[in-house]
């Protein structure tokens, strides 16, 4: 054990750091292609009433694959509607279609080098087997780094998830061109480039097209892990749905991308040979479906055209392009933040949902150039022990005047295991030393370790929390947590000093819903991470039947809109408002 | 045909696959074998320093069995595969030594190419194919238009122009493969086992289309094939190919007659002889007399030489007719002339007739075959126990030229 641990992750760390750092114009740009890309899309999908698109994508349906497709494609949309999922449909089409489309620009000319040059084949395949096999979340990181919160980051993640099939098939395809086609096209004396277009694309088409369709497949499962760096649409609407543990939602908005992902599987996979094509040529059909495409992409840009930036340069929603970072949709901060919104009038403002680590990364990138931002805070978080943060004033109150957090356990626990329960009753700190084991963490020590160090050198703090419990004899308790830093520093210590006193501690990391969900029930003893009165409001609500609440083990936390402290002229809720 | 400069010459021309052609290039030099270069150096010698002059205007036919480099060799004249050494003159211009774009200029204006198993593109109406060589110069529409449907009329393809070629059987889509490759309008024609994929009757229907093609177009085509009857029957030369060595070049007749080696011996002597050899190769002199001699002369020539009839020629040689030894006693007995006792209906055959076709007329004729020329003029006779002869390979029954 002697050998120390590589440091890979700091290693990966820096460089990405100086990636950002030397290209950050460069991305900017593209992420602004990319989000003017998609806002078309999505305003082109949204032109008319919702039922001209219907009957104009159940019309294409019945053109490519006859009337079985277009009924579902008509009844599958209608349905989506009236569930009320319409909107976050066309958000996800959107973000499909312009993940494919980068996907397409992407993939086709590497595929087409692939299949040129064997070295090319041998450099790229790794490389896309590196891709397809890393966990496409750890994707999200960087592309938060590079390109922000929102729905940019997610289309990245995508394309990068979505786009080795595109690749491989379009290799595939122009190496299975027979060999004495291709000694015909170069006998006659074709160019390289002639034999492309001429010969190998065109009898490639069919495979390309089916690693185009896999491409598209691939994006729409991509949907929901996009939702978590900010991405709208139906992936955003199951997150929501799994934070909060709402079956019957997360049924709705699972069901609606089902819809979608049979619609554009069929009509993708039969796009090069259409069921009518002997009555009316494919040409003109795309053609037409094209030409209105641009047409409405033109009048919808033209429409959309921002008016001229407004007049006052000091306004601070323009900064800030109105925009608050947010984290996970589910979370009360989130709706108390709407909540916050409609109670100050901040009416054109946006609230972009992600996570909070990806608005840690936001804030850390405006941080470092001292960019104004407006983020949605608490305390607990090592961000106050990092950064020099402030709070808006909240004069109307929204947030709550007085937060906590609190202990709960199931019912019947203190009846089994007394001395557990004592140890968690009595269990009691302060934010500062929650921040203290924070910020160890965050500079990268393990958890584990971080707990430890505190734990020693709080040995009177300790002390007090164990006073009268009886010793464990190996018993199980089962914690759940959410992975917020606070939670994760609460967690670690309060589970290492169960450990100390004879107990064995089992820690399970959930979203907020399935955390009080599993005490409730009875598949965890207890959490030490419940934010009441207000943060965990609706999920205390739903399960209190079955929890005992031992109180807070930490008092002082405070919720609201942050901001860093060089942004001098905002101090108050209301600097927001628009005079 | 030597008096005109040779269209395609090819000149010590080595092609190796593998890692180490040098290696295997100085192996060769030292005369080691195929398959010795190949344990030796893991390369394999395609061709090895072929050497061929080709005449304008000619069918040239490299045949040899699959593996023997004709499909190598053939590739190289239009460089889909690069010669290892050697040099290919076409025109006089050395297209080993050309740059790309260069090259490209040659396999557009100079050589096309047939394909064995047609080489149609999928994707394209039968006009589209056939005007993909000059599509891709860049020909503006119409133009080319005009100049691939002249092609496929010349084929006999006219009405199939928006097909595709999976909508049509394999003997068209050849016919299409030849129409893209006249429609170039190129000098020099390859063609790669261009009938092999064809079942028998329609590929003798093919071979006589091209020779009828050939009779107006005069391209200098060069022919591969492995079957030999094939290449008796278009070949206006032939080269036989084996082991990536050109074992013998020469007329059919001469690889026939004259095998350079056991090889080729081995390779042709399965082959019908009567479809190769013609009536000039086994007819006999001809004894013959002018009317003015009189019967009395014929009688006494007739028995002098042991024959029963004699033939009847005007002083140019032009065939008259052919007189009985019984004819002439009877003439002489009733003092008439030659030309009122002899037989004016006899059967001819001409010099080129292949022996296959005579042999019909020989069993059935009373006297020996007549052979004629186009203008009617006696070359000599055949005896039926020579035609025997020959076709039992006897080589006294031959009137074989001397080989160069």
């Amino acid at each position: 054990m002697g050998f120390p641990k590589i440091p890979l992750a700091r290693w990966v760390d820096v460089f990405v750091e100086k990636i950002t750092d030397i290209f950050g114009g460069f991305f900017e740009g593209i992420s602004n292609g990319i989000e003017f890309v998609m806002e078309s899309i999505v305003n082109v999908l949204n032109y008319g009433p919702n039922w001209v698109l219907i009957l104009i994508l159940s019309a294409l349906a019945f053109y490519i694959s006859r009337w079985g497709l277009a009924l579902f494609t008509l009844i599958g949309l209608l349905l989506i509607d009236n569930l009320g999922y319409w909107d976050a449909t066309i958000d996800s089409l959107a973000l499909v279609l312009s993940s494919v489309i980068i996907t397409i620009i992407i993939g086709l000319p590497l595929g087409i080098w692939a299949a040129r040059s064997d070295t090319a084949r041998s450099i790229i395949t790794p490389i896309m087997d590196f891709m397809q096999t890393m966990p496409a979340f750890v994707y999200l990181i960087p592309a938060i780094l590079f390109f922000g919160i929102g729905v940019v980051p997610g289309i990245i993640a995508s394309v990068i998830f979505a786009v080795p099939p595109t690749i491989r098939l379009t290799n595939l395809g122009i190496r299975e061109v027979p060999k004495d086609l291709i000694e015909a096209s170069d006998a006659f004396g074709s160019t390289p480039r002639q034999k492309l277009f001429k010969v190998q694309l065109p009898i490639a088409a069919p495979t390309i097209l089916a690693g185009i369709n896999q491409s598209i497949m691939l994006t729409l499962s991509m949907v929901v892990v996009a939702s978590l760096v900010g991405a709208p649409g139906l992936g955003a609407e199951v997150y929501r749905a799994v934070t909060q543990v709402k079956v019957g939602q997360g049924f709705e908005a699972g069901l609606s991308i089902v819809i979608i992902a049979i619609i554009l599987d069929r009509i993708s996979q039969n796009l090069r040979k259409p069921a009518y094509e002997s009555k009316v040529s494919k040409k003109y059909i795309y053609g037409i479906v094209a030409l209105l495409f641009i047409i409405l992409f033109i009048i919808a840009s033209i429409g959309n055209a921002k008016p001229a930036e407004q007049a006052d340069p000091g306004n601070i929603g323009a900064k800030v392009d109105y925009k608050i970072t947010g984290i996970d949709p589910g979370a009360g901060l989130m709706r108390l933040t709407k909540e916050a919104m409609d109670e100050y009038e901040l009416d054109e403002w946006t609230l972009t949902e992600g996570s909070s680590a990806a608005m840690m990364t936001e804030l850390k990138k405006a941080y470092k150039k001292e960019e104004p931002i407006i983020i949605t805070g608490w305390i607990p978080h090592w961000m106050f022990q990092k950064y020099d943060l402030k709070f808006l004033e909240d004069p109307k109150h929204v947030y709550g005047s007085g937060e906590y957090i609190n202990t709960l356990t199931r019912k019947g626990f203190k009846q089994e295991n007394p001395g557990a329960y004592k140890i968690l009753d009595q269990f009691f700190w302060t934010p500062q030393d929650m921040g203290e084991v924070m910020i160890d963490v965050e500079e990268g020590e393990k958890p584990e370790a971080a707990a430890a160090k505190w734990i020693k050198g709080h040995q009177d703090k300790v002390k007090k929390w164990v006073t009268g419990a009886q010793r464990g004899t190996g018993q199980k308790v089962t914690l759940t947590y959410v992975a917020w830093e606070s939670e994760v520093a609460s967690n670690n210590v309060i589970a290492l000093v169960l450990q100390e006193h004879g107990y064995t501690v089992d820690l399970k990391q959930v979203e907020a819903g399935p955390m009080f969900a599993a005490v409730a029930d009875g598949s965890a003893d207890a959490m030490v991470s419940a934010g009441l009165p207000t943060t965990h409001k609706d999920y205390y609500e739903t399960y209190k039947a079955g929890l005992e609440d031992l109180g807070p083990n930490l008092k002082g936390t405070k919720l609201g809109l942050t901001v860093p402290k060089y942004m001098e002229d905002v101090n108050s809720m209301e600097d927001l408002q628009n005079d | 045909m030597n008096v005109l400069e040779p269209k395609v010459i090819v000149k010590d021309v080595t092609k190796i696959f593998g890692k180490s052609p040098k290696a295997a290039l100085s192996l060769l030099k030292e005369g080691r074998s195929k398959k010795e270069i190949l344990e030796k150096t893991g390369s394999s010698v395609g061709v090895n320093h072929a050497n061929l002059e080709i005449y304008p205007g000619e069918i040239f036919v490299v045949m040899g069995l699959s593996g023997s480099g004709k499909s190598t060799l053939i590739r190289m004249l239009n460089r889909l595969i690069d010669p290892t050494s050697g040099q290919i003159l076409i025109d006089n211009q050395d297209i080993v030594k050309l740059k790309s774009n260069e090259l490209r200029d040659v396999r557009r204006k100079k050589i096309s190419m047939v394909f064995q198993n047609f080489a149609l593109f999928p994707h394209r109406t039968i006009l589209e194919n056939t005007e993909f060589g000059l599509e891709i110069q860049d020909m503006p529409e119409s133009e080319r238009r005009q100049k691939a449907s002249d092609a496929l009329k010349l084929v006999g393809l006219a009405g199939y122009e928006e097909q595709y070629p999976n909508q049509l059987s394999g003997g068209m889509q050849q016919r299409v493969g030849l129409a893209r490759a006249l429609a170039s309008d190129t000098d020099i024609l390859l063609m790669d086992e261009a009938f092999s994929a064809l079942d028998p009757l329609i590929r003798k229907g093919m071979q006589d289309e091209l020779l009828e093609i050939q009779e107006t177009m005069k391209k200098t085509i060069i022919f591969i094939t492995h079957d030999l009857d094939e290449a008796l029957r278009i070949g206006d030369r032939i080269a036989l190919m084996k082991d990536g060595t050109i074992i013998q070049t020469g007329t059919p007749e001469e690889i026939m007659v004259n095998p350079a080696n056991e090889f080729v011996e081995r390779f042709v002597e399965d082959v019908d002889l009567s479809k190769v050899l013609t009536a000039a190769h086994v007819l006999k002199r001809a004894e013959r007399i002018t009317p003015d001699r009189g019967p009395r002369v014929a009688l006494q020539i007739m028995k002098d030489q042991g024959y029963s009839s004699i033939f009847v020629v005007d002083r140019r040689q032009t065939l008259l007719g052919a007189l009985t030894a019984d004819q002439a006693s009877r003439a002489v007995k009733e003092n008439k002339t030659i030309e009122d006792v002899m037989e004016k209906d006899i059967l001819t055959v001409q010099e080129d007739t292949i022996l296959a076709d005579l042999m019909d007329k020989a069993a059935t004729s009373q006297i020996p075959l007549a052979v004629i020329d186009e203008h009617n003029r006696l070359k000599g006779v055949i005896i039926r126990g020579s035609v025997i002869g020959a076709l039992a390979g006897n080589k006294e029954d031959l009137n074989v030229k001397e080989v160069f």
